[in-house]
């Protein structure tokens, strides 16, 4: 059913969206403040910041996609080098290698390292079995 | 035939005059500086505090977010791509659905914020009509995108866009847009506070952005105003 346009449909709880930011606004003041305030300084008033230190304005949009090499997701840059290498136990190294270059081609972020450290660890460990299934195999 | 000679002199120069005037009023104001800043819960319902400076240039146009805090960093939206640029090196990009002509900035600059755009979007205006001060329109999708999109509603005052709120096909609203404070520069009008509500599972979502120091038509910081994306 259609709905009947009427500037009620306008309206909102503007108390409501001034408690929802209390703290917010709190801080947003204090950094324009002290624009040199130290992140100990930050953490004091507000003891979440730890939470949105490595959250990027990219969060705010869909679909992101970090350019590890070759423009590949990190979790999987390092997941088929590090999988690829333990099979071949020769370039067991190759995982490790893998994390460093996302580390610094995606410039030290914390959250893609991390994606890659999973990458390495899941990749090591599927290598790994599939390499023993093998030689159990054989 | 002397009256008509007459007639058509002053329709012609009522005309010329007309263009100028069209085109002084859109060469009037080309570009935007402000300083933002933008609060909103991420879904796992963190606070989240983005702050910095943003700069518009209508003919570049392209979007440049400077980001200060939490991370510096900035944000380029092209069309409907968002490139993630730190230490001069494009890190991520990104994918959006609003494309940087139909953004704020753009709108505002050429004067067509108070329908938000959505005649040039391909929209059609159905119905008019006032209510408690505000001047309430409503608007239809294309044909061939109205099994996905469904009505917007806007509302306005005093000549500025008070409000849009966004329905999906089956008529539930999914988002609300209100745009508070405007300021007046030289003519120049803009919101210095907008309001999202979006609605998830009957919950209503906040994002509230604050704009303040807006400079228009800037000289400095051409950098980025017409920012180089870098290719790495």
């Amino acid at each position: 059913m259609a709905i009947d346009i009427k500037a009620d449909l306008f309206s909102y709880d503007e108390k409501k969206v001034e408690n929802e930011f209390i703290e917010l606004s709190k801080l947003e003041t204090f950094i324009k403040e002290n624009p040199q305030a130290s992140i100990e300084e930050l953490t004091n008033l507000h003891p979440e910041i730890d939470k949105m230190t490595n959250l990027s304005m990219a969060s705010l949009y869909n679909n992101t996609e970090i350019m590890a090499p070759g423009k590949i997701s990190s979790f999987w840059f390092t997941f088929m080098f590090s999988a690829v290498g333990t099979y071949s136990l020769y370039g067991a190294v190759a995982g490790p290698i893998s994390v460093g270059v996302v580390y610094f081609s995606t410039h030290k972020d914390r959250n893609e390292t991390k994606k890659a450290l999973w990458g390495c660890l899941t990749g090591t460990l599927i290598g790994a079995g599939i390499k023993l299934v093998v030689v159990k195999l054989m | 035939m002397a009256l008509f000679k007459k007639k058509s002199r002053l329709l012609a120069f009522l005309t010329l005059l007309t263009i100028v005037s069209f085109q002084i009023n859109a060469q009037q104001f080309h570009r935007i500086k402000s300083d933002y800043s933008i609060k909103y819960k991420d879904p796992q319902g963190n606070q989240i505090l983005q702050m910095g400076v943003v700069f518009y240039d209508i003919n570049s146009k392209k979007i440049v977010m400077k980001n200060g805090f939490p991370i510096r960093e900035i944000l380029v939206q092209k069309d409907t791509t968002i490139y993630q640029i730190r230490n001069e090196h494009l890190i991520a990009t990104s994918g959006t659905y609003a494309m940087a002509e139909l953004s704020v900035y753009h709108l505002a600059l050429i004067g067509d914020l108070n329908n938000y755009g959505l005649d040039k979007a391909g929209y059609t205006l159905d119905t008019l009509k006032s209510d408690k001060g505000l001047i309430l329109t409503t608007w239809s999708p294309p044909k061939n995108a109205k099994a996905y999109l469904g009505r917007i509603l806007v509302s306005s005052k005093d000549k500025q866009l008070f409000g849009i709120v966004f329905l999906d096909p089956s008529e539930k609203i999914i988002a609300k847009h209100l745009f508070r404070d405007y300021i007046n520069i030289d003519g120049f009008e803009f919101p210095t506070e907008i309001l999202v509500i979006t609605y998830e599972d009957d919950k209503e979502i906040f994002n509230l952005t604050k704009f303040s120091k807006i400079v228009i038509n800037g000289t400095d910081n051409e950098e980025y105003y017409n920012y180089k994306i870098p290719s790495n």
